[in-house]
């Protein structure tokens, strides 16, 4: 027959105090797992503002490229009395884009703006040359013209900016 | 007689359990409400990425048909507003269809640009003289979980 160990002292298991010792170290890791969770909510923020002030700046961009499109919307953009030389941002009347001088704000948080730059064409090559004119052989373009698109937005981690470049061309000169 | 006390005898005292209980207690609910915290915030996450990825794949979309396009049609019409996209001899439809979803079709076939987990809220084209105008709104079929934007895109000359 065998011998039946009824020790209560040699009883072996989890006692109170590593049951809370566990729970300790089970809360150190979910909080540390939980501060990252953190970090990705507002970098998930973050990605979204950053969506929207890219198609907000697209579209100054194709508003720009409408107005290409029209010898109306042309003179509108690059006329020499054209706010667009210094500072301009888009807006629509009816079933036009216009451009008004200055900065517009969207959504209460960006601030958008364009300006349209001269361009300098060789007039033997027709190069686009970003150097200075010469008016020995270069000229600027009449019909070719560097628009430049901003727009500018705080988020969490503060002030952001982005920017993009495209050429117009006069095809209707 | 001699009455012999057992120095062997361990064990915790009725106090010490109830505090070490209370403890545990403590500790696990914060546990479970910082877990629960957490998982709320993974599906919100997940959530809003499928949303930005739409909206962009969408914006994408968009400026591949409109810049083929030779000519718009904006028709408003029920649940959204159809755009019309004349290509060479053929037409083709964006439109919200009556289970939210964004179709395109090609006089043949009709193939869905958003899928189940998205809902389109709202989208309305406004024709420019070159230029369609894009509103969207979308959600995750939670009506705090929305992604907004407008947009343009010139045809192309």
């Amino acid at each position: 027959m065998g011998k039946i160990n009824l020790n209560k002292f040699n009883q072996q298991g989890f006692g109170l105090i590593e049951a809370l010792v566990g729970m300790v170290v089970a809360l150190i890791i979910i909080l540390a797992f939980t501060t990252l969770i953190s970090r990705a909510v507002v970098y998930n923020s973050i990605n979204g503002k950053q969506l929207k002030a890219t198609l907000y700046l697209q579209e100054m961009i194709e508003a720009t490229k409408d107005l290409e499109q029209s010898s109306d919307g042309w003179n509108r953009l690059t006329t020499s009395t054209s706010p667009c030389y210094t500072i301009c941002y888009p807006e629509i009347s009816g079933s036009s884009w216009i451009v008004n001088s200055g900065t517009s704000t969207i959504d209460g948080i960006y601030t958008r703006s364009f300006m349209v730059e001269h361009v300098c064409r060789s007039t033997t090559t027709n190069e686009i040359l970003t150097t200075p004119c010469n008016p020995a052989d270069l000229e600027y373009s009449s019909t070719t013209k560097k628009v430049i698109a901003e727009i500018e937005w705080n988020d969490q981690l503060g002030p952001n900016h982005l920017e993009l470049e495209a050429y117009l061309y006069n095809f209707n000169p | 007689m001699k009455i012999i006390k057992n120095k062997k005898e361990k064990g915790f005292s009725l106090v010490e359990v109830l505090v070490a209980i209370s403890l545990n207690l403590l500790i696990a609910g914060m546990i479970i409400t910082i877990a629960s915290s957490s998982l709320r915030h993974i599906r919100t996450i997940k959530d809003h990425r499928n949303l930005y990825s739409t909206a962009s794949f969408l914006n994408n979309q968009f400026t591949y048909w409109i810049k083929q396009g030779t000519n718009f049609e904006v028709l408003p019409a029920n649940p959204g507003d159809q755009l019309k996209i004349r290509i060479g001899s053929s037409t083709t439809t964006i439109a919200k269809d009556l289970n939210d979803r964004i179709t395109i079709y090609d006089g043949v076939d009709t193939e869905y640009l958003t899928d189940d987990n998205i809902k389109v809220d709202n989208l309305v084209f406004t024709k420019m003289d070159n230029s369609v105008r894009i509103a969207l709104t979308l959600n995750t079929g939670n009506p705090t979980k929305t992604f907004s934007a407008t947009t343009t895109v010139a045809q192309r000359n």
